[in-house]
């Protein structure tokens, strides 16, 4: 009797234990692993594209004529996750959102609707990582760019996503902009965000057939152009190669880049920067209006000399330093010019400088700070060094004989 | 404890020669092997000698034993029973051991241990003449615990020449051997064998208290004694070690703990069994102690992926698919296309496919093993897998689990891990890596709920024994292991002198 006192409780505990388990199990093979998301506006409801990866095209041991190596599936609905699960519709397979590596908004939705409810939706549920980029498909639909495919990365999502990723770290113009972050800067006061742009070029018909990859020379490609400025969600306008590259300047994004400074004789030296470093700061001058003081010191070595310039001679690299320091200057000031003049909005976070310095000055000025931006002295303090020359000293082409 | 088998039962020897040989032969049924040479000892007294054809040494016998006994003597006519057996005892039969009998159930089994038994006319007594002869295996090399470095001798069935091969190596008056026999029916001789100064006396007093309940009819192996004197049956943890190596038994009564020997078997019992030693192989202190570290290191990481790899497997592909790396993720997705099973079903079906194999690889004649190892790796690695049955990450996860459970030196904790990983299989189908941590934890708790021979399992981690961490995770060079550990209840615990590190002295120059 003792010992049946004991043993129904426990089977009863263990009953209820393994019963319970089991129910958000999944095996890998049931899974619709999504790599991309796609967001179009369609009429006043959302339309969601998914990009699922077939594993059995991109295993190791498949052969060559897998097929495509995605699918896209689509739906339509008023909510993101109506539209998602309504994508069950047309898709064997539960769709799993935990690996999304990019999610591409089309222009037209981030200009009219805004980015704001979708990333609500994606931050809530606990299932997915906000490590994905988030990026506008420029000039086309959100399904467009998702549909193409690409040659080297065999899955779209993550082409795009490392293709974003290197040249964030080698090229000024482009910026990495996760989901975590762009929130982050929506959120914060004194910032607003960017997104990249992405656009397809070339034949758009032949974007999503097996053409696309069937080539040496794709028919149709993804290019990042650019960055979308973005006042609250809403995208209210873009900045081009220059300003953007200013914009990663002054937002310390650059880890290394080429650029070019004219010589005396109508030839380019190009630098390959290696080092930047970004610095912030504001101040109150005496009439108790903020100036902001920037500082970047970057490190960098000449890539090539395609003039006569004798860059064996020190004071000639010192000379290349302040001209390259004086193309810094310009070119930060115009980007801050246009963005602060044409779009009224602090994408650089000079405001959250302020804030910082002047905690009672912000709080007093910051319901008008898209206005008083316009007037904000910035202070630039360039340094740019360069530190070796490469295995040339003097360019070889000054002695190639006439 | 000592009941024979037989009913009708004679206590002692009777007086008639006749009678007695009658009453042996009769209890032995007349087998064959049982010589009974009937002489006139010393050409003068009516005598027997009794013994096992091929338990004897035969040539102590016919050699020594046997002329000594008739050879002619000059005797007094009136010579009585008595001086008779004194002359015989201490001018005839002076060397060897010899001992009286006069109890008939101890006549047989010195008569069954290989001894030559004397019965003399009118005397109910008989004298055993030690002259056992058996054949043994050579002394070989260990095959359950090989290494590269150290010693390549081998415990052998007999109890002798693995006590002898202990005390080769522990000169000193303090190994003390307890001696006892188990088994009403094999009365197997089991020695106990300890350092008087550095065994715990209460763990010694222990020991034998448990020894001495078995009741058993017949002793075989080793195990049978383990099973007895385990703390408790309710583990798949051994806590009892064991080893088939001299130099490992020397170590550990060296380290304050008790071997128990068992006659017929190489294999070694020590008390009181941590944890800890399981991971310890022999060779670690004969090489150098940073590669000793590193192997440690590795033995404990292949113990929790014998253990763990399996069902971290099932967890995060039926649970947590999110953990993986995207491309990882893809491309394990992509082997287990086609797969009927789900991971659970699969790694338990690829789990028993090998259990059976290593099985069959132990059981099978070796003549035949070649065909079924081929088999067995083409069913397992290639087919299964090109059949879509399986996919080759679990064949991955079943290998190096596989491999990983051989790491641990000793069989019986690979053993135990091996029937711990089912559980855990089985936990991670039902609840992902939740439901691991959950058996982890119970596992845990059961671990340092655990005591040998009253020492608690886990020690020196739980209880925290900071002294004797030297040997546990790491080793310690050896000039640094000044101190036994403590975990065995050691009163002498210094183990060197204080300056010892072999160092050149460092003599200032000039």
């Amino acid at each position: 009797m003792r010992k049946a006192c004991l043993l129904l409780p426990a089977l009863l505990v263990a009953a209820s234990l393994l019963l319970s388990g089991c129910w958000d199990r999944e095996e890998l093979n049931d899974l619709g692993i999504m790599m991309g998301l796609g967001v179009d506006k369609a009429g006043d409801q959302i339309k969601v594209t998914a990009q699922v990866a077939i594993p059995s095209a991109l295993g190791s041991n498949t052969g060559k004529n897998a097929g495509t190596p995605v699918t896209l599936f689509h739906a339509t609905g008023p909510t993101l996750f109506e539209a998602i699960q309504k994508l069950t519709l047309s898709n064997p397979r539960n769709i799993f959102m935990s690996h999304i590596r990019v999610l591409v908004f089309s222009e037209k939705f981030a200009r009219d609707v805004g980015i704001g409810d979708i990333l609500e939706a994606l931050m809530r549920d606990p299932g997915v990582r906000p490590d994905y980029y988030v990026m506008i498909a420029r000039n086309t639909s959100a399904e467009t760019i998702l549909s193409t495919l690409t040659s080297l990365e065999r899955i779209p999502a993550e082409k795009l996503y490392s293709a974003l990723e290197v040249s964030s770290k080698t090229w000024a113009p482009t910026t990495t902009v996760t989901a975590d972050r762009l929130l982050e800067d929506m959120l914060s006061d004194g910032i607003s965000p960017v997104v990249t742009g992405v656009e397809l070029r070339g034949n758009k018909k032949e974007a999503a057939s097996d053409k696309n990859v069937a080539t040496s020379d794709p028919p149709a490609k993804l290019y990042y152009t650019g960055l979308g400025v973005f006042k609250k969600d809403k995208l209210i306008g873009w900045l081009n190669e220059a300003e953007s590259k200013g914009y990663n300047y002054i937002r310390d994004n650059v880890k290394s880049t080429v650029g070019h400074i004219g010589c005396d004789d109508n030839g380019k030296i190009a630098l390959k920067t290696l080092r930047v470093n970004t610095k912030i700061k504001a101040s109150f001058n005496k009439k108790s209006e903020p100036e902001i003081d920037l500082t970047i010191q970057a490190v960098g070595i000449i890539a090539s000399v395609e003039c006569k310039t004798k860059i064996a001679d020190p004071d000639i690299i010192k000379e290349l330093e302040e001209k390259a320091e004086q193309a810094f200057v310009k070119l930060l000031e115009s980007t801050v010019k246009t963005v602060v003049k044409k779009y009224k909005v602090d994408i650089f976070g000079f405001g959250q400088e302020i804030d910082r310095t002047n905690h009672k000055w912000w709080l007093a000025h910051r319901d008008n700070w898209d206005n008083d931006l316009t007037r904000l002295k910035v202070n630039y303090h360039i340094k740019y060094m360069i530190k070796r020359v490469g295995s040339l000293d003097d360019s070889f082409q000054l002695d190639i004989k006439e | 404890m000592a009941e024979a088998l037989e009913t009708e039962e004679r206590q002692h020897l009777a007086e008639s020669l006749r009678d007695n040989i009658e009453y042996i032969r009769e209890t032995m049924g007349n087998c064959q092997d049982l010589i009974i040479k009937e002489f006139q000892c010393l050409k003068r007294w009516p005598a027997a000698l009794i013994y096992i054809d091929g338990l004897i040494d035969k040539q102590l016998l016919h050699g020594s034993i046997f002329p000594s006994l008739i050879s002619e003597q000059e005797f007094d006519e009136r010579t009585d029973g008595d001086e008779f057996i004194h002359y015989l005892l201490h001018e005839v039969l002076i060397a060897g051991d010899v001992h009286r009998i006069d109890a008939m159930d101890r006549l047989f089994t010195d008569l069954l241990s290989g001894n030559v038994l004397l019965l003399l006319d009118g005397r109910p007594e008989a004298w055993k003449i030690g002259a056992v002869g058996r054949e043994d295996r050579n002394i070989t090399e260990p095959q359950s615990q090989s290494v590269v470095r150290g010693p390549m001798e081998g415990f052998n069935e007999n109890l002798r020449t693995n006590i002898t091969l202990v005390r080769r190596r522990i000169k000193d008056p303090s190994l003390w051997i307890e001696s006892r026999e188990i088994g009403r029916v094999s009365k197997t001789d089991i020695a106990v064998m300890y350092i008087k100064n550095l065994a715990d006396p209460e763990i010694v007093a222990e020991v034998g208290r448990r020894l001495d309940k078995i009741d058993i009819d017949a002793v075989l192996e080793s195990g049978y004694i383990e099973e007895f004197i385990q703390d408790t049956r309710r583990t798949v943890f051994p806590t009892v070690y064991n080893s088939e190596r001299p130099d490992t038994i020397a170590g550990a009564l060296l380290e304050g703990r008790i071997a128990i020997l068992v006659d017929g078997t190489p294999f070694v019992l020590v008390v009181p069994a941590l944890f800890v030693h399981f991971f310890q192989s022999a060779e670690d202190y004969y090489q150098r102690a940073d590669i000793s570290t590193l192997l440690r290191l590795i033995r404990y990481l292949s113990f929790f992926i014998a253990m763990l790899a399996p069902s971290f497997y099932i967890a995060i592909s039926t649970f947590h698919q999110e953990m993986l790396p995207t491309r990882l993720l893809i491309s394990i997705a992509a082997q287990r296309e086609g797969v009927p099973f789900p991971a659970f079903i699969e790694a338990l079906l690829m789990e028993l496919t090998y259990e059976i194999l290593r099985e069959a690889g132990v059981r099978i004649p070796k003549t035949v093993g070649q065909a079924v190892s081929i088999v067995g790796t083409l069913v397992i690695g290639q087919a299964a897998v090109d059949a879509g049955v399986v996919s080759a990450a679990m064949v991955i996860i079943v290998s190096i689990t596989a491999i990983s459970s051989y790491v641990i030196p000793e069989n019986g904790l690979s053993i135990s891990v091996r029937i711990i990983r089912f559980g855990l299989m089985a936990l991670a189908a039902s609840f992902g890596l939740y439901g691991v941590l959950i058996g982890l934890i119970m596992v845990t708790i059961h671990l340092t709920g655990l005591r040998s021979f009253g020492v608690p399992y886990m020690s020196p981690f739980g209880p925290y024994i900071g002294n004797d961490l030297k040997d546990t995770l790491y080793r310690t060079p050896w000039p640094f292991m000044r101190t036994r550990p403590k975990s065995n209840g050691i009163s002498n615990l210094m183990r060197q002198g204080i300056d010892n590190t072999g160092k050149p002295s460092r003599r200032k120059r000039g």
